[in-house]
Order: structure tokens, then sequence, then C-alpha cells
């Protein structure tokens, strides 16, 4: 004999209720944001040691890709980075001067060159899906909140947003949604930077300032720290206003050190 | 039981390692794949408390990535149980 079960009418059950699930949900919400806001830095402790070893691992992978390429991309690869390694250690001679010269003006007006705390960069985009960096200098190296993060080489990129005990978050300028103060060094124009993420920021200036592919834009303070340079200009003929594009000095998925200025 | 168990562990080191555009998906893929994945507000609250742009001050509003997981995991729940074929 041949039986047929036909499927439930799921219209027929009463709906069941949803409060055991929700309630759940909303105290793990709960309890968890409680004990991140208030306690974040002891997770920060445990798992800043993970973060290093990831460091470690990925430098040692990217040794072990490098060994399977080939014997003939690894010449062409290495011929021309010593073309470049040329072409910038006579850059760098030329803006060493420049550099010594900026000193002696800061030390006029009893400011001291940047001097900072050293520090690597743990965790960088693409694993933070924002433009935030995750340091390893916190409170135990006297890092401060809204302290200025450059790179070594001098360039701004970001602030201290948030510090734990051994590790700390720079939130770049390029982070979406951010203002940041600058000049335009063609004119010396102040500007006001909105970032865009992955790197970019745009600012938006009137149709009759110059502006050009490849100028750079400074901070506003007396030390002028590059913040970006102009990659590209969107003007309409029918709009009163251009929007410049800034490409960031740095890539922020292969920063690996920063200075945090005291 | 230990899938889910394996699951979370797995997810834990992609979080901590990972670009966002793998961990994101998976973290996705775990709502839909296990019943009532609160394991998800967790990790959406790791992700908005060391990488998300908001200073934390305590409110609930710097926590958004772990407000929309919540959501998403009870929205699906129903969607979930009219997919299942009864027997």
């Amino acid at each position: 004999m041949k039986t047929n079960f036909l499927p439930k009418n799921s219209f027929r059950r009463k709906p069941r209720s949803r409060s055991r699930e929700v309630l759940v949900v909303a105290s793990v919400f709960v309890v968890g944001a409680f004990f991140f806001s208030y306690f974040g830095g002891y997770v920060s402790n445990v798992v800043g040691p993970l973060w290093h070893s990831n460091a470690f691992l990925s430098r040692g992978l990217t040794n072990l890709t490098a060994s399977l390429r080939s014997k003939d991309a690894l010449i062409t690869e290495n011929t021309n980075l010593k073309d470049q390694l040329a072409s910038d250690e006579e850059l760098i001679v030329s803006l060493r001067t420049i550099a010594a010269s900026r000193d002696d003006l800061l030390s006029s007006f009893g400011r001291n060159a940047a001097s900072g705390i050293s520090a690597n960069v743990l965790v960088h985009p693409p694993e933070t899906p924002y433009d935030i960096l995750v340091i390893d200098a916190g409170e135990n190296l006297g890092v401060k909140l809204l302290s200025e993060v450059s790179t070594p080489e001098g360039s701004s990129i970001g602030s201290i947003s948030d510090i734990f005990s051994k590790t700390a978050r720079v939130k770049l300028y390029s982070t979406a949604g951010e203002r940041t103060d600058a000049v335009l060094e063609r004119g010396q124009v102040p500007v006001t930077l909105t970032g865009r993420g992955g790197g970019n920021l745009e600012f938006t200036l009137p149709r009759t300032i110059d502006v050009e592919i490849g100028d750079r834009i400074v901070t506003s303070t007396i030390d002028t720290a590059l913040l970006g340079v102009v990659g590209s200009v969107d003007v309409t003929p029918t709009d009163s206003f251009k929007t410049v594009l800034v490409k960031s000095p740095i890539n922020p998925s292969t920063l690996r050190h920063v200075l945090i200025k005291r | 039981m230990r899938e889910r168990i394996l699951f979370d562990i797995f997810l834990f080191f992609l979080v901590l390692y990972a670009p966002y555009w793998i961990y994101l998906p998976a973290l996705i893929l775990g709502i839909i794949l296990f019943p009532l994945f609160w394991e998800s507000v967790l990790f959406s609250l790791f992700i908005d408390y060391f990488y998300g742009p908001h200073t934390h001050s305590g409110s609930i509003f710097a926590f958004p990535f772990a407000i929309v997981a919540s959501l998403f995991t009870l929205a699906l729940i129903p969607i979930k149980e009219s997919l299942r074929l009864h027997a």
C-alpha cells in the first residue's frame, strides 16, 4: 500500500513566538557591547601577540612565494629596483638639505624637529574594512589620544583614535567622512580635505583657483608635512566649483612602520 | 555542535588575519548555515571595536556592524524555517 504524506500547511499553524531568539541575540549584544566598551583593553592584550605573529608569518610567506618565482623574473625585478634605488638615493640627498633648512627654521621659532614614538603596524587595510591601523604602541609607551601619526619619512597620515595598554588605533585622514584642514601648496589656499576611503581624499575649490595634477597638499601646521598629492580635477562647465581628488602619499595596505609625534 | 565550534575558531582566525572581503562573507555564511548564530554578534562587536572608525564611549551606536549583524541574524530565522522541507 502506498501512502502519500502531504507537506504541512504552514499557514494553518500558529506562528511560533520569536521572543526567545530575540532575547538571546539582544542579551549577547548588550553584554558584549558592555564588555568591549569597558574591558576591551584586556582583549587587546590577548590578540596583540596574535597580530605580531601575523606580521612574522606574512613576511615568511612573502619570502616563500618570492623563492617560487622564475629566475628571469627575479633578475628583471632586481635590475629595475636597483635603478629605482639609485634615483631615490639622489633625491634623498637633495631632500636632506631641505630638511636641514626646515629644522633650522623650526629651531629659530623655538620648535624642535619632529621626534616621536616609533611603532610597528599590526593590522592595516584590507584586514580592516575602514582606513584604520592598529599599532603596537599604547599607554605603555606614552601614546596620547589625538596625537599626530606620520610615516618615518615625514608624511602625515592620521591621528590616534583609541589607546589600549599595549596597542593603539590610528584613524587615517583618508577614512571615509573624516575632515582635515590642509593647505594647497600652490597659492597657499586653505582647504578642507574629506576622506573617501582607500587612501583617497577630496576637496572642492572655486573654479577660478588654479590647481594642477601633482600639486602637493600639506598640513596647516608649521612643519608643513605632506598630506597628499592631487590626482585628478573634476569640473563641469556649469559648475562654479571643481572637485579635486587627492591621493595619499602612502599605501595603507603596505604600511609597516609609523611615527607618533609627541 | 562540533562543526559549529570548529567554524567559530576558523572564523576567529579569519577575523584576525584575513581581509574583510573574506571574513565578512564567512560571517554571513555562518549566520545562514547555523541556527541562531549568536557568535556573529560577538565577532561583529570585535570587528567594530578594533577595526571600526568610531570612538567607543559606551554608546551602542559605536557598534553599527554588530547592530546590523544582530538584525540580520533575527531576520533570517523565519526565512530559514520557511525554506525547510517538511516530510
